[in-house]
């Protein structure tokens, strides 16, 4: 069964001026496990549809299944605890927040959902070390690396255990050296057992992995 | 987040503290006239009546009419004996700057000094504090023999160190004889101020202390019937006291009191109304500054929401979460603010409250806990105002929009 399933999305922007296409009665099923690259042209909406998989934006057809669950009669506060619970993101800036420092900025998720202090300090300390940061916790994002604050990303996306995680472009501010970096923890962390759906522009970062679909003008077309 | 616009956090404190600081000026100088605290410590249970106007209908549309404070034969006849008050007297003004010539028996070093008469009952209202004697008795008050207390320092003056108690000293050239001396008190207090109290009965303010507050619809239907019965015997002529009024009202500041219940209670209305818009403006044109900056500090913040959101938050989260570290500014601000109208109160006395520069300011006042929930809020309400929409609006922003820091703030 697809853990992930957009059934003939269509997404427009509406704006004074223009209307925009960013998707055009899109299909597309993603396994379990499994690690999808997506590609195209800038523009072709590869982001729209990351951000409409990860319910953070709505389609304007269409439907989205995720895990089984139809999320399209969802109302806000349950898409939130949905997203809380199944879903992860990593973003190409990273989207650290500057005033928090690493430990804090990776237990993030877990301020949302029922924990303790202790156990969200316990299970932060553990996705760190997962990504090699250990070291690195009481920094502020504005102290390390591009590579590194990706990897804390990664750790803040990891933290609730979610079955999917969506990455949009997270290579694409690093330098190839960090970005094979990055590549290697997302890889491990799908063989553990978590979907990832990727953009990338890097043809070959998208060799890696398993599958790859290619849009062109908010059309899939392959 | 205030480590992250330093800046911006700065002004708005010091933007907040100002505002705080007037409000809080305004509230203390009130306070401090409005709390219980020694020596007026019965406030709370106290009823004032300041004024009496005895009136005679001439015709359809004039009055023949006599006012002004209560005088004695009114106090005597239909004050002096209400059942409910467990303590009732009658007191002048205390006026600091209208000396009378005092002088030692039988020296004749002539000294200047402001006095209040008083009643016997009168020192059973206030608290004083007694460094000797006592004060005068109801025996006393009846005695032909004049007594007086003296403050502290007027004793100092006219004994230089010597033992005041049991002297006589002559006030315009009457002897009257010293029973106690009391710690100075200032001039913030309205009816216990004074320097020299002289027992006698004067014109003036009467002062009604209840059991308890609950006593005070009691008090009042007395004395309404107190009038009823001078309107009796006095036929034309029929009485109204302006009060009993509680502490609250007696400290407004009234132009003219009226020539009734009714006309007096409008002129309270029109005070009441007077305080609420200038609570609010002073209010309202801080909030209005400090909405720029919290709108701007709210917005370097959107892609923080739209990251948080993405991870779980749910609108109301955001939105008690960025107006909570607003809160935290405000606080900051109305703490700095507060102490700042302390010192205004202090540093500006003479003119804010009225008193002389030899008096000392109740600082227990300023501590009370009646001050810090106003102060709280206040600062509550001045967020709420000053970044409310702001924050209402980036707490429901689209999740897309604000991490691409798409703005629509
Ligand atoms: N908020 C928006 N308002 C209007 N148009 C948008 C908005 N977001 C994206 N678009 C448009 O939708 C199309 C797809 O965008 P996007 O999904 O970001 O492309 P990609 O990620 O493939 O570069 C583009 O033409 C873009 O200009
Ligand atoms: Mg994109």
């Amino acid at each position: 069964m697809s853990i992930i399933n957009l059934q003939n999305i269509t997404k427009i922007y509406q704006t004074k001026e223009v209307e925009t296409v960013a998707l055009e009665n899109v299909n597309l099923e993603v396994n379990e496990g499994e690690f999808l690259s997506v590609m195209g042209p800038s523009g072709c909406g590869k982001s729209t549809m990351l951000n409409i998989m990860g319910l953070l934006d709505l389609p304007n057809e269409g439907k989205v299944l995720i895990n089984g669950t139809e999320t399209n009669q969802m109302k806000d506060g349950q898409l939130a605890e949905f997203r809380n619970e199944t879903l992860g993101f990593i973003f190409q800036s990273f989207h650290l927040i500057n005033s928090l420092n690493v430990l804090d900025n990776v237990e993030l998720p877990l301020l949302y959902r029922k924990s303790t202090d202790k156990s969200r300090r316990e299970l932060a300390k553990e996705v760190l070390s997962k990504v090699g940061l250990s070291h690195r916790m009481k920094h502020f994002p504005s102290q390390l690396s591009g590579g590194q604050c990706q990897r804390v990303a990664i750790a803040r996306a990891l933290i609730g255990n979610p079955k999917i995680i969506l990455a949009d472009e997270p290579t694409g501010n690093l330098d190839s050296k960090m970005g094979e970096e990055i590549m290697n923890l997302l890889h491990t962390v799908n063989q553990a057992g978590t979907t990832i759906v990727m953009v990338t522009h890097d043809e070959s970062i998208a060799k890696e992995t398993q599958r790859i679909i290619r849009f062109f003008d908010g059309r899939r077309i392959q | 987040m205030l480590k992250q616009n330093k800046f911006i956090s700065i002004i708005s404190i010091a933007g907040t503290a100002l505002a705080i600081m007037m409000i809080m000026t305004l509230i203390v100088v009130n306070e401090v006239k409005n709390i219980s605290i020694a020596p007026e410590d019965k406030r709370d249970r106290t009823l004032y009546i300041t004024f009496q106007v005895e009136r005679e209908r001439v015709n359809e549309s004039s009055f023949n009419t006599r006012s002004g404070d209560v005088s004695p034969n009114i106090f005597n006849k239909y004050l002096s004996d209400l059942k409910t008050p467990e303590y009732i007297s009658i007191m002048s003004d205390f006026n600091p700057e209208f000396k009378q010539t005092v002088n030692v028996e039988g020296e004749s070093n002539y000294f200047q000094f402001p006095r209040r008469i008083v009643d016997a009952s009168y020192w059973n209202i206030f608290s004083f504090d007694f460094i000797d004697g006592n004060p005068f008795s109801e025996e006393d008050f009846q005695s032909d023999v004049r007594n007086v207390v003296l403050s502290e320092s007027i004793a100092r003056e006219l004994f230089k160190g010597e033992k005041a108690v049991g002297r006589t000293i002559q006030i315009n050239f009457e002897n009257h004889r010293v029973t106690g001396v009391v710690k100075d008190v200032s001039t913030v207090f309205k009816y216990a101020s004074g320097g020299i109290w002289v027992s006698r009965r004067s014109h003036g303010a009467v002062l009604l202390v209840a059991r308890d507050k609950q006593d005070f619809p009691t008090i009042i239907a007395e004395v309404r019937e107190a009038e009823r019965r001078y309107g009796i015997e006095n036929e034309p002529w029929f009485l109204y006291f302006r009060g009993p009024e509680n502490q609250k009202v007696n400290n407004m500041d009234n132009m003219w009191r009226g020539n009734n219940e009714e006309e007096f209670r409008n002129v309270i209305k029109i005070e009441n109304r007077r305080r609420i818009f200038l609570f609010a403006v002073l209010l309202i044109i801080p909030a209005l500054n400090l909405s720029g900056f919290s709108l701007s500090r709210i917005k370097k913040r959107t892609s923080e929401i739209g990251v948080r959101k993405a991870f779980g938050a749910k609108k109301h989260t955001i939105l008690i979460q960025v107006l909570y570290e607003n809160l935290i500014t405000s606080l900051i601000g109305g703490f700095i603010g507060l102490i700042f109208s302390y010192i205004a109160v202090v540093w500006l006395k003479n003119w804010l409250l009225g008193v002389t520069d030899s008096s000392t300011i109740p600082l227990n006042a300023f501590l009370s806990p009646a001050i810090f929930v106003i102060v709280f809020a206040v600062c509550v309400l001045l967020n709420l105002l000053s970044a409310g929409l702001s924050a209402l609006k980036a707490s429901r922003m689209s999740i897309v929009n604000s991490l691409n820091k798409n703005d629509q703030l």
